[in-house]
C-alpha cells in the first residue's frame, strides 16, 4: 500500500514495485485515505509519504504513528523529503519492529529500496544511512564513540540502518565470525548487554546514540 | 532644526517686495503673531501661578508636590494647544513631546514623581515662560516700526498744514521739516513699510521654530521613535525573506524533487529490464527524458522566482515585458524611467509587479491589466491596475502581506485599493536608494 501525494512518485513506485512482483494493494494521495484502505485490507506494508495534503506539515508520519498503535502487524516505511530528526525519532521511539524511515532519493535505487521494503515487511528496521550518519557524526570528542575502529564505525551504522549480521557480512564482504567479532568488540566499547535479536540490537544501538547527543 | 518643505507658503519668502504691505499673509501672520501674545500672556500667568503655588506651599507635605504635578502638566496641556496653533497657522505639523504616562494602578505618588523628574515636562513649562515676554518684544518691534511709518509718511505732510490736527503733535512732536528733509523722512519711512513684512515673517518663523524645538520630542525621543519604526520594517522584511524561502523551499520539494526521483527510479528499472525487455527499458528511458526536461524547467521557473537573469542584463523593462508575457491575461506595460533604477530598486519594483499579476491571475478574473513604472515624481512607483471583481485584501502571511514586508524592507509603501466589484489598484512606492 503506498500512500504519496505526488501522482508521479505514486505510479513510479507502484510501478517499481509490481516489476519486483509487490503487489500493490492500493496507493492513495492523502493520510485519511490511507487510515481506512489500511483498516480494510490490512497490507503487509504501508509506504507512507511524510508531507500530504491538507496541511502539507506531518499529517503522513501522524498517520503511520496511529498505524502502529492501532495495527501493530502492518509494517511502516515512512518517506521523508529531507533528513529530520525528529521524526527518526518519534517513529523509532519504543518498538522498532516493522519500521522504516528513508529519504525520498532512495527510491530511485531500486534493488537496495525493494531490498530496505522486504526487511521492513518482515518485521526488520530501515533506517535512512544519512540519518545514521548525522546521528554518529554528532557524538562528543572523546566519547566512546571515537574509541570504535572505522571498520566498526562502518558496522555500527549498517547494524543501525537495520542490517543483518549476515547481510553485514554481505555488503562488507567478510565473514560472518569477523561481523559478529566486531558486532561484539562495539558492543563491549559502548558498554551495551550483547543480545543476539536484531530488532533489540537496533534498539539499542540507536538508543545509545540519541543518548549520546 | 527648523526645516520649511512641509510649511505654508506664508512662511516663504515673498516673490514681490513692493506688494509685502498689502499681501494677505502679511496680515495673517500679524493675526498670528497677535494671538500668539495674547494667549502666551495667559499661558505666561497660569504657568506663573501655578509654580509659584507650588513654590509657596512647598513646606506643606504632600501639598507643594501635588501642586508641582499640577503646574507641570498644565504646561503640557497648553503646550498642545500652542502644537496646535502652530500647525494651523505656519503648517508646520510637530510630534507630541513623550510625556510621563501614568501606568493603569500605578501609585499616585510614583505618577507624580515622574511628572517632576520629566525633562520633557519642564521643558513645556519654559515654553511658556519664554514665549510671551518674546512675542511681546517682537510685537513692541512692528508697533515701532508702524509707527514710524506713520510718523514719517502722514504725520510730516500733516505738519506743514497751518491747522495740524492735534494728534499731530504728540506723534511726532512740534518742528516742521525742511523740504529736502521732509523728503528723506518720506523715503525713510517707505523703506520701514518695505521692511516690515519681511521682518513680520521673520518673526512668525521666530514664533514657528521655538515651538518646534521646545514644544516637540526631544533628539533622543525622535531616535527612539526611528528605531522602533527600522525595527517593525527589518522584522516585515525578515518574515517575507522567510515567507519566500519557504516558498521556494516548497517548490523544489514539491516540483523539482520528486521529479529527479522519479527520473533516477525510471533509469535504474530501465536498466535492470535492458537486457530481457529492450522495448519496455526503452520506453522508460523516454519518459525518464521527459520527466528530466520537465525538472529542468521546473528549475528554471523556480530560478525565475529568486531572481530573473533578464532583469540584471536589460533592466525592468525587458524583465517586466518577459514577466507579462507569460501572464494569463494580456497586460499593457508602459515604463517610464529618467535614469535605471539601484539594483535592489529594479527587484523590489519587478517582485511588486510580479506578485500584482500573480494575484490579479490567481482572485480577480479579470480581462485586462495595466502595469505602469515611473519614477517622474522623485521614487519609483510601480502601479498594477485591473478590471477584475476587486475586494482584494491585505491578509497577515499572504502574497500581498509578504509585497509590503518586502517593499517595507527598503522603506516603501504599498497600497492596494480594490473596491467590491473593482477595478482594483496596486500601487508599490519604492524611495531612491541613498
Amino acid at each position: 500500500m503506498i500512500a504519496e501525494d505526488n501522482v508521479l512518485l505514486r505510479e513510479g513506485i507502484s510501478a517499481l514495485l509490481r516489476d519486483d512482483s509487490f503487489d500493490v494493494v492500493a496507493a492513495v494521495p492523502d493520510a485519511a485515505q490511507l487510515l481506512s484502505a489500511v483498516a480494510a485490507l490490512m497490507p503487509d506494508l504501508a509506504i507512507v509519504d511524510v508531507r500530504m495534503p491538507p496541511t502539507h506539515s506531518d499529517e503522513g508520519l501522524r498517520a503511520a504513528l496511529e498505524i502502529r498503535s492501532r495495527w501493530p502487524v502492518v509494517g511502516i516505511v515512512v518517506l521523508s523529503q529531507y533528513v529530520e530528526e525528529r521524526y527518526a525519532t518519534e517513529l523509532l521511539a519504543g518498538d522498532t519492529r516493522g519500521t522504516g524511515y528513508l529519504l525520498k532519493d532512495r527510491v530511485a535505487d531500486v534493488a537496495e529500496f525493494t531490498a530496505s521494503l522486504r526487511r521492513v515487511a518482515e518485521g526488520g528496521t530501515a533506517l535512512d544511512p544519512e540519518v545514521v550518519r548525522q546521528l554518529l557524526a554528532r557524538g562528543r570528542p572523546g566519547g566512546p564513540l571515537t574509541r570504535l575502529t572505522a571498520r566498526e564505525r562502518e558496522v555500527l551504522s549498517l547494524i543501525a540502518e537495520g542490517y543483518s549480521n549476515s547481510s553485514i557480512a554481505e555488503t562488507l564482504v567478510v565473514s560472518t565470525g569477523a561481523v559478529e567479532k566486531h558486532v561484539a568488540s562495539i558492543l563491549a566499547k559502548l558498554e551495551l548487554p550483547p543480545d543476539d535479536r536484531s530488532h533489540r540490537r537496533v534498539l539499542a544501538m540507536l538508543s545509545y546514540l540519541r543518548d549520546a547527543n | 532644526m527648523v526645516s520649511w518643505p512641509g510649511t505654508m507658503r506664508r512662511l516663504r519668502p515673498a516673490a514681490g517686495v513692493l506688494t509685502g504691505p498689502i499681501a494677505a499673509r502679511t496680515w495673517v501672520l500679524t493675526a498670528s503673531l497677535g494671538l500668539s501674545l495674547v494667549a502666551g500672556t495667559i499661558f505666561w500667568f497660569a504657568v506663573v501661578i501655578a509654580l509659584a503655588l507650588a513654590a509657596a506651599l512647598s513646606w506643606v507635605v504632600g501639598v507643594g508636590a501635588i501642586l508641582l504635578a499640577a503646574a507641570l502638566r498644565l504646561s503640557a496641556l497648553l503646550g498642545g494647544a500652542d502644537r496646535r496653533r502652530i500647525g494651523r497657522w505656519y503648517g508646520i505639523a510637530i510630534a507630541p513631546a513623550r510625556l510621563p504616562v501614568r501606568e493603569s494602578g500605578g501609585p499616585l505618588i510614583q505618577a507624580q514623581r515622574d511628572w517632576h523628574r520629566s525633562a520633557a515636562a519642564w521643558r513645556l513649562a519654559r515654553y511658556q515662560l519664554i514665549r510671551a515676554p518674546a512675542c511681546a518684544a517682537a510685537i513692541f518691534v512692528l508697533v515701532l516700526c508702524w509707527w514710524t511709518v506713520i510718523a514719517l509718511l502722514f504725520v510730516v505732510p500733516l505738519r506743514r498744514q497751518p491747522t495740524a490736527p492735534a494728534f499731530t503733535s504728540w506723534v511726532f512732536g512740534h518742528g516742521v521739516l525742511g523740504a529736502g528733509a521732509e523728503v528723506a523722512a518720506g523715503l525713510t519711512g517707505f523703506a520701514v513699510l518695505l521692511l516690515i513684512p519681511p521682518l513680520i515673517r521673520a518673526f512668525a518663523r521666530l514664533d514657528a521654530a521655538l515651538g518646534q524645538r521646545m514644544l516637540g520630542p526631544d533628539r533622543t525621543d525622535i531616535l527612539v521613535g526611528e528605531v522602533s519604526r527600522l525595527t517593525q520594517s527589518r522584522a516585515l522584511a525578515i518574515d517575507a525573506g522567510d515567507i519566500e524561502r519557504h516558498r521556494i523551499e516548497r517548490n523544489l520539494h514539491d516540483g523539482v524533487q520528486p521529479r529527479l526521483v522519479s527520473v533516477a527510479m525510471q533509469i535504474d528499472r530501465a536498466r535492470a529490464r535492458m537486457d530481457r525487455d529492450p522495448a519496455a527499458a526503452g520506453e522508460l528511458l523516454r519518459q525518464a527524458h521527459f520527466d528530466a526536461k520537465e525538472a529542468l524547467a521546473d528549475l528554471r521557473s523556480i530560478a525565475r522566482g529568486i531572481h530573473p537573469a533578464i532583469l540584471d542584463e536589460r533592466g525592468l523593462d525587458a524583465a517586466l515585458s518577459a514577466l507579462v508575457a507569460g501572464a494569463p491575461v494580456p497586460v499593457a506595460v508602459s515604463v517610464r524611467l529618467s535614469r535605471r533604477p539601484g539594483h535592489n530598486q529594479e527587484a523590489v519594483a519587478y517582485f511588486t509587479a510580479a506578485e500584482a499579476i500573480a494575484n490579479l491571475a490567481k482572485h480577480a478574473s479579470a480581462s485586462h491589466a495595466t502595469l505602469h513604472i515611473s519614477d517622474e515624481s522623485g521614487p519609483l512607483v510601480v502601479t498594477v491596475t485591473d478590471d477584475g471583481r476587486g475586494g482584494a485584501v491585505v491578509t497577515p502571511g499572504g502574497g500581498l502581506a509578504g509585497l509590503a514586508g518586502r517593499l517595507s524592507g527598503v522603506d516603501g509603501t504599498l497600497s492596494v485599493e480594490s473596491p467590491p466589484g473593482g477595478p482594483t489598484t496596486v500601487t508599490g512606492v519604492i524611495p531612491c536608494e541613498s
